[in-house]
């Protein structure tokens, strides 16, 4: 089975990463020059260990009062849209609601108004009317209607979707 | 949809809040950010491999640092939240690019770099260990950052990656020789080889 550590790792890479690897102690040295996980680690630790001062060193960070700032705004933020969050939650299911009520009031109504179009067109039309006048009739009705047939349609289709726009703005 | 923005005024204002809604002082703040910023940066860098990326998220690591509730019992624990929060933010990158990676399972496929590319480093006296680090998978990066550059020990980098100590030593074992093989024979310096 291969070894994947080795107990004296943690030793190596403190020496190599404190500078103090030339002058470890010889035993430490030549037991990485006889294990190959610890000589691997000096070479990795040494290459990874100089990278980074170096890029440290180059590295172009903003300054910690910006990083301050930015993280305040985005923080007052966050704030501000969790404080609306229910408000657009209430809008939403007062939508809702309005929309239901509607449907419900249409619907106890829908008798009643057939009730009034029948007697309407009893009165308009006479009741020695003919079959064929009488569907002409219908027909013309039902072609004025037409454009609020659609409207109403569109309302029914739009409106979910207006409603989940209005429930993901945050 | 509406857009909820602040005005000046408001900017202002959360300058004010801030150290209300975050868990240290702008100036406890400052002397930390000092401190650790280069490191996380440099950390960034090199996992990600990508420089603008790593300013972006240098920014979010410490939004994220600051909003935490933990209580932190030392200056080395406040570090390592630090780069915890780091290695989370690596880590959900993995995720987002994971469709788009290119699978590098395979050591015998890593390419070493270039005898040129070799000449002009040493030249300048230095190796591009940014390049050969991205011949690695993403989590080797980490792995071999955190452990021989930040100098964390396998139980601390086993709970920033979520791993078991014993998994972790195999992974670290494997992204080693991968790294060397990309490095190459020339790079190698003390310790006995076959």
């Amino acid at each position: 089975m291969t070894e994947h550590s080795c107990a004296r790792e943690t030793d190596v890479v403190s020496a190599v990463l404190s500078r103090r690897w030339a002058s470890a102690n010889e035993d430490l040295k030549s037991h990485a020059a006889g294990c190959e996980i610890c000589g691997d680690v000096v070479s990795l630790a040494s290459l990874l260990s100089a990278d980074q001062e170096r890029a440290r060193y180059e590295a172009r960070v903003p300054a910690a009062g910006q990083v301050w700032w930015r993280a305040a705004v985005r923080a007052r933020l966050e704030a501000a849209h969790t404080a609306v969050r229910p408000m657009t939650w209430l809008q939403g299911i007062a939508s809702a609601c309005a929309i239901g009520l509607a449907l419900a009031v249409g619907g106890m109504a829908w008798p009643s108004l057939r009730e009034l179009a029948s007697w309407s067109v009893l009165q308009t039309v006479g009741a020695d009317t003919r079959v064929e006048d009488i569907a002409t009739l219908a027909i013309a009705a039902l072609q004025r209607s037409l454009p609020l047939a659609f409207v109403v349609a569109a309302f029914i289709v739009l409106a979910p979707v207006a409603l989940y726009f209005a429930l993901t703005d945050d | 949809m509406r857009e909820l923005v602040l005005t000046d005024l408001e900017r202002v204002g959360a300058f004010d809040d801030a150290e209300r809604t975050f868990q240290m002082t702008e100036e406890a703040f400052r002397v930390f950010y000092e401190q650790t910023a280069r490191p996380i940066w440099v950390y960034l860098a090199r996992s990600t491999g990508d420089d603008r990326l790593a300013d972006d998220l240098l920014q979010e690591t410490y939004y994220r640092f600051l909003r935490t509730r933990t209580t932190f019992e030392s200056d080395d624990h406040r570090r390592h939240y630090l780069f915890r929060i780091a290695t989370n933010l690596v880590r959900d990158q993995w995720r987002r690019a994971r469709t788009d990676a290119v699978d590098r399972s395979d050591v015998s496929d890593v390419p070493v770099l270039s005898e040129d590319h070799a000449v002009g480093d040493r030249a300048l006296g230095r190796i591009d260990v940014a390049r050969a680090l991205e011949q690695l998978k993403p989590r080797e990066r980490s792995l071999l950052w955190l452990a021989y550059a930040q100098g964390f020990s396998h139980e601390e980098i086993a709970a920033q990656l979520g791993l078991r100590t014993g998994s972790l030593k195999a992974l670290l074992f494997r992204a080693r020789r991968r790294l060397i093989a990309v490095l190459g024979d020339r790079y190698r310096s003390g310790g006995r080889r076959d």
